[in-house]
């Protein structure tokens, strides 16, 4: 029996590959990036790219982040626990 | 890590500025010789990044209204408006704000960046939300920090975006203040007002313009973008520092609630109303801006001959012609090389480096200004043709 914790983790991980998918475009070349990656000083976006990111984030999955909620996430685990979030409101 | 280590990043960065020689940061102006001309590092220079855009600065009667207003009331107010410094002048400035926009209600602030906190604290709280046009100024971003309301971002100049946002706000959108500029300080772009206007009403949300940019520049009685593309918004804010010369800030709205922002926006409350000579030339210069439309006339004669000389040099530039000309640079390096060799040859202009610039770019920005002669304006089309090409 697959229980909710489960299904749970199963959904963050599919929201993790979409993001990885959406993060490409503001990479300048393909590279491996895990869960755990801080967006900001593992991959040196500019503050730019980021919220470029996020409006991609936002019309990919029809939510809306705001800026405070931003300003709390590092990594794309807890971006994809956002997004799970907000999906749920919906 | 202790209190002051984040500062190491910042004191680096200030090295690296002032490696090639003046700080782009920390230019002195040793003295003022006219609207459109200094004395920087010992050479007479021509101010091309002032944001002085109808070259009011120097005007006879502003001058003379500041004069009088500092021998009769004094040097400054020493109190709030709600307090012992509201003066009659203000309430006349204020008055004067209103009748020029045909707005009912008008506001004025100590500063342009007081202005925005000020309207956009009193206006939105927790509970509310904020969507901010992506490339808006930073004092739009800290008014929406300071409010304690919900602020979201939708693509820059995107009435789609804009409106698929306030879609997925459902009922929230009803409290929601739409936040646009009239005229984009960095890039030099109009917002199209019209289209996001209708988004807008469309969700029962409100429209502030921030017209710092476009007051005295757009529109046939240059009241801004409101003006040009004939959009009344809910809340228009502006300041005093760039058409008018002065200091200061101000919002002009339809609605009455306006009034009652007094006692609600901390930013109009506690601090000192602006000095009575500030308003006596802010006052003129008003005066001036509406007497005298041969200003605008010059200031975009001037920007097209700018924007036009510039582009012909096969320079990027900003989208579209505009007091505000802006040149890409391929590089944070060169820009800031580029910047140096442009004041050593006797022309300030402002440099931009990330995160500033809306696209994360490195730019040249140049303001142009109806006190520029054309004279003024050659030389400093002559002065990047002289500019070194990427790769030489």
């Amino acid at each position: 029996m697959v229980t909710l914790r489960e299904v749970s983790l199963s959904d963050n991980n599919t929201i993790i590959a979409e993001l990885v998918g959406l993060l490409a475009a503001q990479l300048p070349e393909p590279r491996e990036v895990p869960p755990e990656t801080d967006l900001i000083s593992d991959l040196a976006l500019e503050s730019v790219q980021i919220m470029e990111f996020m409006v991609d984030v936002e019309d990919h999955y029809d939510i809306a982040i705001s800026l405070e909620a931003l300003a709390e996430i590092r990594t794309l685990e807890q971006l994809a626990q956002v997004v799970s979030q907000a999906r749920d409101k919906q | 890590m202790n209190l002051l280590d984040k500062f190491s990043a910042v004191a680096a960065t200030r090295t690296e500025l002032a490696a090639a020689g003046t700080n782009p940061t920390d230019v002195v102006v040793d003295q003022v010789l006219s609207p459109t001309e200094s004395m920087i590092g010992g050479q007479r220079t021509i101010m091309a990044g002032t944001n002085n855009y109808l070259g009011l600065t120097f005007d006879e009667t502003c001058i003379a209204a500041g004069q009088r207003a500092l021998a009769e009331s004094g040097t400054g107010t020493t109190g709030s408006r709600m307090a012992n410094g509201n003066y009659a002048s203000h309430a006349e400035l204020e008055r004067e704000l209103a009748e020029f926009y045909g707005y009912p209600y008008a506001m004025i602030f100590s500063t342009g960046y007081a202005a925005n906190l000020g309207t956009m604290a009193a206006l939105v709280g927790s509970g509310d939300a904020i969507m901010l046009d992506g490339d808006a100024h930073a004092s739009l971003f800290d008014g929406g920090k300071l409010s304690g309301a919900s602020v979201y971002r939708f693509k820059h100049n995107d009435p789609e975006s804009l409106d698929k946002r306030l879609n997925r706000l459902g009922d929230q959108a009803s409290r929601t203040l739409v936040i646009v500029e009239g005229l984009y300080s960095i890039m030099g772009d109009r917002a199209p007002l019209k289209e996001l206007a209708d988004v807008t009403k469309k969700h029962g949300a409100y429209l502030f313009v921030d017209e710092a940019h476009s007051l005295g520049v757009l529109g046939e009685h240059g009241r801004g973008l409101i003006e040009e593309q004939e959009v009344e918004a809910d809340f228009v804010v502006g300041t005093f520092s760039k058409s008018l010369g002065s200091t200061g800030g101000f919002c002009v709205s339809p609605h009455e609630a306006l009034t009652l922002f007094r006692y609600a926006s901390r930013p109009y409350m506690f601090t000192a109303s602006p000095c009575p000579s500030v308003v006596a030339t802010t006052r003129a210069a008003l005066a001036q801006l509406k007497a005298r439309p041969e200003l605008r006339e010059t200031l975009w004669r001037n920007a097209n001959k700018l924007y036009n000389g510039l582009s012909q040099l096969g320079l990027q530039l900003g989208p579209e012609p505009s007091p505000v000309v802006a040149v890409k640079m391929e590089s944070r390096e060169r820009a800031l090389a580029m910047w140096q060799l442009l004041l050593e040859d006797g022309v300030y202009i402002n440099l931009i480096l990330p995160p500033a610039a809306p696209d994360g770019s490195s730019l040249l920005r140049c303001s142009v200004s109806a006190a520029h002669t054309d004279a003024q304006i050659d030389k400093i089309i002559e002065a990047f043709r002289r500019l070194p090409r990427p790769g030489d």
